[in-house]
């Protein structure tokens, strides 16, 4: 292939996506990152600078200017999504370019070019070398890995109160899940953060000690199941690289691409063993041991270190501040350091107002990027000559939610807005529950709009859904709940139920027999008696050959769920449950027993495991609805988010909610604390998980501020507790008080 | 309480394009055969009770994926250019069935394992010798974006992803560099069938959308397309022609299988765009699956296309 100069490049780009027609064009920053050249480069990439396109425009450049071969470039993106939308934008200006004869169709083989998360990209080159510690072995999902943990670590059964509060904020008890959970976060930091379990083993700290003997049981019980989880494939990928295929993937051979280019996208959100590998992919050398590759160097990271969001799953922001210094570590180089500051989103004044409050917040100066400039709103952004901030305060969440309601209400008459989908409402959780979104979306229904809102985390609540578990608990432990031949239910069997599961599955049983005593579904009365009868009939301690999930199946090809099948409602609740169905019949097995005695039915560890984990996974972490992974914003329904969620996303109007929220430390910043003496190497976080959480909420906030395109209403049931979340002015003065707010010419409702 | 927004501008809504991706077997193939059951299990992501159908076809594939590396020298310390010897075979078939086995991927029968491990082994033995020195990549992934203009699907257009995975890239010719002399084959789990038999006529398209997507990449259609039947290995001295099919892949013939593929996808395209309940309904009666499919199908209950041959039982 001939390759094209930058000017001749840049100039049929224009051509080929009709940019010129509409006077459209990089910015002069923009235009510099997808130029550069070889080596390091660090590009800052503040809310609405437009990222993504100089993403595709660097890669195109480097294939059609450079005649890099796609094979030869790693991509990595936050989200499977993200990187399936990066990959698709590619394609499509490279459809553009062959249709304007500027490349010919045989040009660019896109298939070979890896774009993903850096999980996804290290499965598949291990799976693709048939590396030996993945070989044949299954990667478990997040539920798999849950059960995994809740069933064959010894860890969470630990009792001592103790122990569990040496990682954990509040200081109260917890239950069995709870501690799956926890141990599920520290097991994965372990891996992410790249703790050195021989250090830790030989800790002062008993607790430690512990923690460390029961990780590299864990990992040997995965071995033994052959199974493997997200963290752990990271760190099989490093020892991948240091074996003679992982050198004929780096460097390449007779037949074979070196990796010559690794772009990261969302680089704030990376941990510890990804950089490593970031920084190995890019011919690094931290390691004296390892071989010097032939690699260029070449290293581009994008993102926006105010923008981070996700330190309770291992996201590190410092890496991203602290990159000249790693840059220097392991490649002996300066990045050339671009920041994009032209703000193609929102109005000038919500540019304003989130450029301020960054900039003037006491509690992260000195934490950001070097050098950070201020954004700039660009000429194409939303203009017009009005204030597009607004504030609502109420004095309760129900009158705030009023006005709230009120506000949306009058967009939608004014047909300022087009589609429901165009407005949200964030929140910190959108449990829907008295102190979270629950009064909103409650007041947002009750005047008669459709809401989105899937990490509910409610669908469990659900009679619908319940009918369903209480069949099955029906046909494995008859006789909880119900009159009927005598026998025992194992449920009265189970000592360390807590409260909370108890009742839900006492309201599936209740749920399951009004059913079954309406006489309305005379098959599924049928089915469930005949089951109960069969098992009965049978003699000893015998497998039974119908598995959980066909009596599931069987139950959901009788009314009445089979007609709620073809219900937009219900349809995708019902596959949740199969889904999580699967994880645990993976990993406990879904082959039922018979039990032995003629107390019960199904064998008493059956039963209790079903309870135990199957349903207490439901109770503990609650069910969220099923998210289309093509349609995350559903047309209709107005969107209730959390701020995750809402990352690297835009909308015309942005409610934001949750400002009086503590800025508190969490869990998430004690574990990285516990562990960080412990590092392989010297770990980067300084400053006190105190500060550190304060600067996590204050980038969470400035993350929500900077959404919308057209109006932002910051709403609050507490006029006292949002300091942080406004901010202060330049001469560090409050925000939220009626005079500056008054000065601004924004009103407070 | 409102003049805020007074002087805003209206905002357009802009619908983002679905881009999704196909693949000859799982959606293609899969949806023809029926689309209720492709509704519920891919579309709309229900978890199936059993993974039942999949053992054999899966043990054989990844069995001779093993023999392929064995003889390139990249398992272990095994030295390339030497043949798995029948230990060496069935070492690699027990750890493969441990796997699938614990992750609850379990075979119909001991007869029918019996039988991949067999043939497996003749493969081996009859064929590898001068099959393997000849491999040039295996489990090779081929993909192309495609784009169905808006006249053709009679709707909107559609923009999505073909995919396909080729079991084996063989040379023709050791000496040539040129794309022009490479085979693609695929095993089948199966017995070769009859050319009157509609599965003959699904392998012949999946082989040429293949042979289409390797142009794509390449720049030029391979030398062969070629099907292997593993199953006719029962007869030990099965020939070259008893046990392959080669496809003929002349232009007429893979642009009608691109047509039929793209047609199908437009189908597909039509059912997410359906309202929910009329999406992906059951198939006509004269277009119902063949038995071992429904046999073993979560939804053949309730299942129009076969009312009342199938009725609940008690475990």
């Amino acid at each position: 292939m001939v390759a094209l100069t930058f000017k001749v490049f840049y100039d049929h780009m224009l051509d080929a996506l009709d940019w010129k027609s509409k006077g459209k064009t990089l910015n002069d920053k923009q235009k510099e990152a997808v130029r550069f050249g070889i080596g390091p480069l660090w590009i800052i990439a503040g809310p609405g600078s437009g990222k993504t396109e100089v993403l595709v425009w660097r890669i195109l450049k480097l294939i059609l200017v450079d005649n890099i071969n796609p094979k030869s470039i790693i991509v990595t993106t936050f989200t499977e999504k993200a990187g399936r939308n990066l990959a698709d934008r590619i394609a499509q200006y490279i459809d553009c370019l062959i249709d304007k004869k500027i490349i010919s169709f045989e040009t660019i083989n896109l298939a070979d070019l890896r774009v993903g998360t850096l999980h996804s990209i290290c499965n598949n080159v291990l799976q693709e070398y048939r590396y030996e510690a993945v070989d044949n072995k299954k990667l478990m999902n997040e539920v798999e890995q849950a059960y995994f943990v809740h069933k064959f670590s010894e860890m969470r059964k630990i009792r001592n109160d103790k122990f569990w509060n040496f990682f954990k904020k509040n200081q109260k008890k917890i239950g069995s899940w709870h501690k799956t959970k926890l141990t599920l976060t520290i097991f994965n930091r372990i891996t992410e953060d790249l703790i050195d379990v021989n250090k830790l083993l030989k800790s002062n700290n008993s607790t430690l000690r512990t923690t460390a003997k029961h990780y590299l049981h864990y990992l040997k019980r995965l071995e033994e199941q052959m199974l493997y989880d997200f963290a752990t494939v990271q760190k099989k990928f490093l020892e991948f690289l240091d074996c003679s295929q992982g050198q004929l993937f780096l460097n390449g051979g007779e037949e074979q691409e070196a990796i010559r280019y690794v772009l990261v996208d969302e680089y704030q959100d990376t941990n510890p063993i990804q950089e490593l590998i970031y920084f190995r992919l890019a011919g690094g050398h931290e390691n004296p041991l390892l071989h010097k590759s032939m690699n260029l160097k070449n290293l581009t990271i994008v993102g926006d270190d105010d923008q981070a969001l996700y330190r309770f799953r291992g996201g590190t922001v410092e890496l991203l501040v602290d990159f000249k210094n790693s840059c220097n570590r392991f490649l002996d180089l300066k990045p050339y350091f671009i920041q994009l500051i032209e703000n193609y989103r929102s109005h000038p004044k919500i540019v304003d107002w989130f450029n301020e409050y960054i900039k003037n917040h006491p509690d992260i100066a000195g934490a950001r990027a070097p050098g950070k400039k201020d954004m700039i709103a660009s000429n194409n952004s939303p203009r017009g000559n009005y204030q597009p901030i607004l504030v609502i305060a109420g004095d309760t969440h129900e009158e705030t939610a009023e006005k709230v309601g009120n506000i949306i209400k009058w967009l939608k008459d004014n047909h300022k807005v087009k589609d429901d989908s165009q407005i949200v409402l964030l929140f910190r959780s959108t449990k829907e529950t008295d102190n979270f979104a629950g009064p909103y979306v409650n007041k947002l229904r009750e005047l008669g709009n459709d809401i989105y809102n899937p990490r509910s985390k409610k669908v469990q609540k659900f009679f619908q859904i319940q009918e369903l578990i209480g069949a099955i608990i029906e046909i494995i432990d008859p006789t909880l709940n119900r009159s009927g031949p005598p026998g025992g239910t194992v449920f009265d069997s189970l000592t360390l139920i807590s409260e909370q599961l108890k009742k839900f599955i006492l309201s599936c049983k209740a749920c399951f027999l009004a059913l079954y005593n309406s006489n309305s579904y005379n098959e599924l009365n049928r089915y469930v008696d005949d089951s109960i009868n069969r098992i009965r009939g049978l003699k000893g301690e015998i497998w039974i050959k119908s598995t959980l999930q066909e009596i599931l199946y069987k139950l959901l090809n009788l009314e009445p769920f089979i007609s709620r099948l073809t219900n937009p409602d219900w349809a995708p609740r019902y596959s949740i449950i199969t889904n999580l169905l699967e994880g645990y019949c993976s990993i406990y097995s879904g082959h039922l027993i018979r039990a032995n005695n003629r107390l019960y039915l199904i064998n008493e560890n059956y039963t209790s495991n079903f309870y135990y984990s199957f349903c207490g996974l439901i109770v503990s972490m609650g069910l969220n609805d099923y998210e289309d992974q093509d349609m995350p914003i559903p047309k209709g329904y107005i969107q209730v988010m959390t701020y995750h969620q809402a990352k690297g996303l835009e909308f015309p109007y942005v409610f934001l909610g949750s400002l009086s929220d503590s800025l508190e430390w969490g869990n998430e910043h004690k574990i990285e604390e516990k562990f960080n003496p412990y590092r392989q190497f010297p770990s980067i976080i300084t400053s006190s998980k105190e500060i550190r959480a304060l600067r996590d909420g204050i980038r969470r906030f400035y993350m929500g501020i900077s959404r919308p395109q057209i109006g932002l209403i910051l709403f609050t049931h507490n006029k006292y507790g949002c300091v942080n979340s406004f901010g202060y002015d330049k001469n560090g003065q409050k925000r939220y008080t009626k005079e500056f707010l008054d000065s601004k010419g924004i009103f407070i409702i | 309480m409102s003049d805020n927004f007074k002087n805003a501008p209206p905002k357009d809504y802009d619908s983002t394009k679905i881009i999704r991706s196909y693949s000859i077997t799982s959606d293609i193939l899969s949806y023809l055969i029926c689309p209720r059951r492709y509704g519920f299990f891919t579309a709309r992501k229900f978890s199936p009770s059993s993974n039942l159908q999949f053992f054999y076809g899966t043990i054989i594939h990844q069995i001779l994926d093993k023999a392929h590396l064995h003889y390139k020298g990249l398992i272990g310390e095994k030295k390339a250019g030497t043949i798995p010897t029948d230990n060496e075979i069935e070492g690699y078939f027990d750890k493969i069935k441990r796997a699938l086995n614990l992750h609850g991927i379990r075979s119909k029968s001991d007869q029918s394992e019996t039988h991949a491990l067999k043939y497996v082994k003749i493969f081996n033995k009859k064929w590898g010798p001068k099959l393997y020195p000849l491999i040039k990549d295996s489990e090779h992934s081929l993909r192309m974006n495609r784009k169905i203009k808006a006249e053709e699907s009679k709707g909107e257009s559609i923009d999505y992803l073909l995919k396909g995975l080729v079991d084996v890239l063989i040379n023709s010719d050791t000496r040539s560099e040129n794309p022009r002399d490479v085979q693609i084959w695929d095993y089948k789990g199966k017995r070769k069938p009859e050319k009157s038999s509609p599965f003959y006529q699904k392998y012949v398209f999946q082989m040429q959308v293949y042979a289409e997507l390797y142009r794509y990449r390449h720049g030029v259609l391979p030398d062969k397309a070629v099907l292997v039947f593993i199953n006719e290995l029962r007869n030990p001295n099965a020939t070259y022609e008893d046990l392959t099919i080669e496809v003929s892949l002349e232009a007429d013939e893979i642009s009608n299988a691109m047509e039929y593929f793209e047609n199908v996808v437009i189908k597909i395209e039509k059912e997410y765009s359906k309202p929910f309940r009329q999406a992906w309904s059951a198939p006509e009666i004269n277009e119902r699956p063949d038995e071992n499919t429904c046999n073993i199908c979560d939804l053949r209950w309730s299942c129009p296309t076969v009312k009342g041959k199938y009725s609940i039982k008690a475990p």
